[in-house]
């Protein structure tokens, strides 16, 4: 037995892990990258390699973890946060800009290399404190093989989407595919997101100023709602995410509504898949917006022991040739200066975003974690169609959020 | 009387078998998982699979984070263990008869380590984690500290609450012969304890094995200090899920805990077989 | 025929060697968890008295105001607890007449038994992550088509997606794997009933009730207060099962207290509230424990 102890003991120090002794002369970053998904990975890790590889003085580590948000939350509390890290867009986020924990990037001769348009969407309080990277754009995806072989035409408008709807009813098949076990919230906050760029009537409503029915926002997204259940596979009730693009790929509906990021795990499944992914047509009427989200920006710890190589690091992701690099095999459009971004299945949303015609999530706009509140008022709505409920719930869910 | 119990045999196994099978079924589905494509997991998940797809199980193995993760997991693991086990039941046993013998010092404090059973994890979560940022342990060895102070309360709750069935009665005997509290804990309460040790190993063993809040949130500073709970996450991310390689590597990080299962049930039923305890 | 004879030995006080002995006995635990969990629940106790938000270091220190809030401006606390509640109680009856029923078959002398032991311990060695993810296919195609089969329009479509069916769909996840380590504990505590008591009463004529109801029944009270109170533990801090099935869905339908204090802390920036919200669950399942604990107890002695 006492053998046995020793052995254990022997084998557990073996196993223990190595200090990470380096020369002294290399500079070690830490690195916490937020996307879990492989291709991400790899982007990150070959453009990493290569400044690794034109700086030989400075060692940039890469670390990825899942849940990374809670991880720099919680890192945030010990004042122990990564040299860079990148977020997406959160309020969470901004509490960490307040609290001085983010090094202020304003006025960085390599911020000019990012689009005017989408620097100025990320300041905060009029200072920049992360530079954007890349965004997701949500929008509708279609079956272009179905559309053609029953002879409808891609729809632009919501009497168009409705038209098509009614006849691939006719044809026997399914309009929507669509996640509603657990993902309502995130189509319901983007297209609201499209119906209103503010929050001004959420305010107005918190404020007792404004009744929910009169609210453009909660009515129109409401009324669009029922109008898309009527058209969709009843078996989304009880999908999420990976059960919906079965719906779509089995050809059990003909369309999804859905993010960009979607595209490379429909691809994965069948390369073959005739899909595009166009703007989702606007149920009010209006112009019919891609609903994009700044989906990574970079930034540096107020804290760092080394800024000077940060920044460094920095310089380097602006850059034109790297910001290709990394969106050719990232796989979402990118905002720095001169990226060329071409995917077939997003043509007709690439024309619109370079049109102008987009509107920005109003996720980081709601105070943190109103979306998923309003989200079960909007599950309840697909399932009940009870529009009175909706407002009523709706109500009570923005005052408790925006007065709390 | 010999046809009922045959009787109650014929019984027995027909709920085992019908619970084995509501078993089986998940477990069917998740090895079959592991040797299809994700493509041949789309159209048919519950079919067994046309040809036996290595691939998953190679892109698992290859991947240089595995071992690293194995490796930690092990020690932790391991190390929790063998500190608990030399920790633990003398603790509990101390706790148990100072209690019998009406001692309020001991009840007093068996009530003080329940408190910790009560309050959910959340109320010391960040406050811990700072601890540990503050004491520098961020680290595996710091995760075997973790472990063993939370094993304080609930362990200890488990051999409590089996040392109550075993009477006192046969420690009397040992001390009237001039033995000290500690040979008799070592020489005639602990092999008794046999059952619960193996029990409450499996158990911490299995919470250690598969916790992932704690090596989340202590052990992100990078990736060679995963656990293979992170490990497995990471198949995983929000929007897509890779069943086919989060299956095989369930099947890779599940294998040495169900060793050590075969290993520990044998001292479960050992207790019986040796017939150790005599009322 | 009795079962442990406490009262007799209760007489015999500690002599100064076992209090000593004692006393060394406790000490490192006792450190381990003063530094481990008390001195970071008092940190956290602290918290919940503030309005911290759960990044950077600067709050205020606002009294029971968090406390006061959950109980009179909280309708989410309120529908949460209810709901917790519910699935305690289906949980505990599950666990314990489970656990227990299948401790005495795996407890006989019979084939293959320890082939069943393995295997009905199979569940508890999977992570989180897989059962969710296959209980996710099974409910969504697997349940359906069975249902689709038998004509019953209830089981046509995913449980878990049913704002009144979602509780027992987790529930029987949670049983499904849940129900092994009871019933490893149930069999330790078999192993704690010696063998020749079961032949005496065979001898006395004893019938097998009568044996289960006198000898068994009073040695596996305390397994059984203990895995009662474990059960209750896991009841009203149920998460990961939840969080991986429904994530408190569908409208709500799920949220268990610890997916609110979950929302609360990482979703909505409300650590200090989150953390008295999870004060106060600890002290519900501090009562209903103690209360236990005292009622089997009193059963234990007579």
């Amino acid at each position: 037995m006492k053998k046995f102890l020793a052995l254990l003991l022997a084998a557990m120090m073996l196993l223990s892990v190595a200090s990470f002794a380096s020369a002294d002369d290399v500079v070690e970053l830490e690195f916490l990258y937020h996307k879990s998904e492989t291709d991400a990975m790899n982007a990150m890790q070959a453009v990493i390699n290569q400044f690794n590889e034109e700086n030989p003085g400075i060692k940039v580590n890469f670390v990825q973890i899942p849940d990374a948000a809670t991880v720099l939350q919680t890192r945030a509390t010990q004042n122990d946060l990564p040299d860079m890290f990148g977020v997406t867009t959160s309020t969470t986020y901004e509490l960490m800009f307040e609290n001085g924990l983010i090094m202020d990037l304003t006025g960085q001769p390599f911020l000019d290399n990012v689009e005017a348009s989408t620097l100025a969407l990320s300041a905060y309080q009029g200072k920049i404190y992360r530079m954007p990277y890349s965004l997701s754009c949500y929008g509708l995806y279609v079956r272009t093989d179905i559309f053609e072989e029953n002879n409808i035409e891609l729809p632009e408008t919501w009497e168009d989407l409705m038209a098509a709807c009614e006849k691939l009813q006719a044809a026997g098949i399914y309009g929507f595919g669509l996640p509603d076990k657990d993902m309502v919230y995130q189509r319901m906050e983007r297209m609201m997101s499209m119906l209103a760029n503010n929050d001004d009537e959420f305010k107005a409503i918190a404020a007792g100023e404004m009744d929910p029915h009169d609210s453009k926002v909660l009515k129109g997204y409401a009324e669009a709602s029922l109008d898309i259940a009527k058209y969709t596979n009843p078996e989304s009730k009880g999908a999420g995410y990976d059960e919906s693009y079965q719906l779509f790929l089995n050809k059990q509906a003909a369309m999804t509504i859905n993010g960009q990021w979607s595209l490379g795990t429909l691809l994965g499944f069948d390369p073959d898949l005739k899909i595009a992914m166009i703007p989702l047509p606007n149920p009010l009427g209006e112009q019919s917006n891609v609903i994009v989200s700044i989906d990574t920006s970079f930034c540096i710890s107020a804290n760092t022991k080394h800024p000077e190589e940060c920044l460094k690091f920095m310089e380097f992701l602006s850059k034109t040739e790297t910001a290709q690099t990394y969106t050719d095999t990232e796989g979402s459009p990118n905002v720095i200066k001169g990226v060329v971004y071409n995917v077939k299945e997003l043509e007709k949303i690439n024309d619109a975003m370079a049109a102008g015609h987009t509107a920005l999530s109003l996720n980081a706009v709601w105070p943190s974690g109103l979306r998923k509140a309003l989200g079960d008022a909007a599950t309840n709505l697909i399932l009940d169609g009870d529009l009175e409920a909706f407002y009523a719930d709706a109500q009570l869910t923005i005052e408790d959020y925006y007065n709390n | 009387m010999r046809q009922s119990k045959r009787n109650m045999n014929v019984l027995a196994y027909v709920i085992l078998i019908l619970g084995a099978l509501l078993i089986l079924f998940p477990m069917y589905i998740t090895v079959i998982t592991t040797f299809k494509t994700s493509g041949e997991s789309a159209s048919s998940f519950f079919t067994l699979p046309r040809s036996f797809y290595l691939g998953n199980y190679q892109t698992v193995l290859q991947n240089p984070t595995l071992w690293y993760a194995y490796g930690n997991t092990i020690y932790i693991t391991l190390f929790s263990l063998v500190l608990e086990l030399l920790v633990m039941p003398p603790m509990s046993f101390a706790l148990s008869r100072g209690i019998f013998h009406n001692s309020k010092m001991f009840k007093g404090l068996y009530f003080f380590f329940l408190l910790g059973i009560f309050l959910p994890f959340q109320v010391r979560m960040m406050p811990l984690v700072k601890l540990q940022s503050a004491l520098n342990m961020m680290n595996p060895t710091g995760m075997v500290l973790l472990y063993l102070a939370h094993a304080t309360c609930e362990s200890m709750f488990l051999y409590v609450g089996y040392l109550a069935s075993i009477s006192p009665s046969l420690e009397e005997a040992a001390y009237i012969d001039g033995a000290t509290t500690f040979q008799t804990f070592y020489k005639i309460i602990l092999p008794l304890m046999k059952p619960i040790l193996a029990t409450v190993m499996i158990r911490e063993g299995l919470a250690i094995w598969n916790d992932y809040m704690l090596p989340l949130l202590c052990l992100n500073r990078s990736n060679t200090m995963w656990t293979l709970t992170l490990f497995q996450y990471n198949f995983q991310s929000e929007f897509n899920v890779d069943y086919n390689l989060a299956f095989s590597c369930l099947v890779i990080a599940s294998l040495p805990i169900i060793v050590l299962y075969c290993f520990m049930q044998k001292q479960i039923i050992g207790g019986l077989t040796n017939g150790a305890v005599k009322g | 025929m009795t079962a442990v004879p406490r009262k007799k030995a209760r007489q015999h006080t500690m002599r100064r060697e076992q209090a000593i002995a004692y006393t060394i006995m406790t000490l490192p635990g006792l450190v381990l968890y003063c530094v481990f969990l008390i001195l970071p629940i008092l940190m956290g106790l602290y918290y919940s008295l503030t309005d911290w938000t759960g990044i950077g270091n600067k709050f205020n220190f606002i009294g029971l105001d968090n406390y006061i809030k959950v109980f009179t401006n909280d309708k989410r606390f309120g529908n949460a607890l209810v709901f917790n509640l519910r699935y305690t109680v289906y949980l505990v009856i599950g666990i314990v007449v489970i656990g227990f029923m299948l401790a005495m078959l795996l407890n006989r002398e019979m084939k293959g038994r320890s082939f069943f032991r393995t295997l009905y311990f199979m569940p508890a060695v999977l992570s989180m992550i897989t059962i969710g993810l296959v209980f996710k296919q099974v409910y969504f195609y697997v349940l359906p088509s069975i249902g689709k089969a038998v004509g019953s329009a209830t089981f046509s479509e995913n449980i878990i997606a049913n704002r009144q069916l979602a509780i027992y769909g987790i529930l029987f996840v949670h049983l499904w794997q849940g129900v092994a380590l009871p019933t490893l504990l149930f069999l330790s505590g078999l192993q704690t009933i010696p063998v020749d008591l079961y032949e005496a009463a065979s001898i006395d004529g004893a019938n097998a009730w009568h044996q289960f109801k006198s000898i068994t029944v009073p040695y596996i009270l305390p397994t059984l207060s203990v895995v009662l109170v474990l059960a209750v533990k896991q009841g009203l801090n149920v998460f990961d099962y939840i969080n991986s099935m429904t994530k408190g869905g569908p409208g709500g339908a799920t949220t268990s207290i610890s997916i609110l204090i979950w929302q609360n802390a990482w979703e909505r920036n409300r650590f200090s509230y989150a953390i008295a919200q999870a004060v106060i669950t600890g002290l519900i399942i501090a009562l209903i424990s103690f209360v236990q604990i005292k009622y089997t107890d009193r059963k234990k002695v007579d």
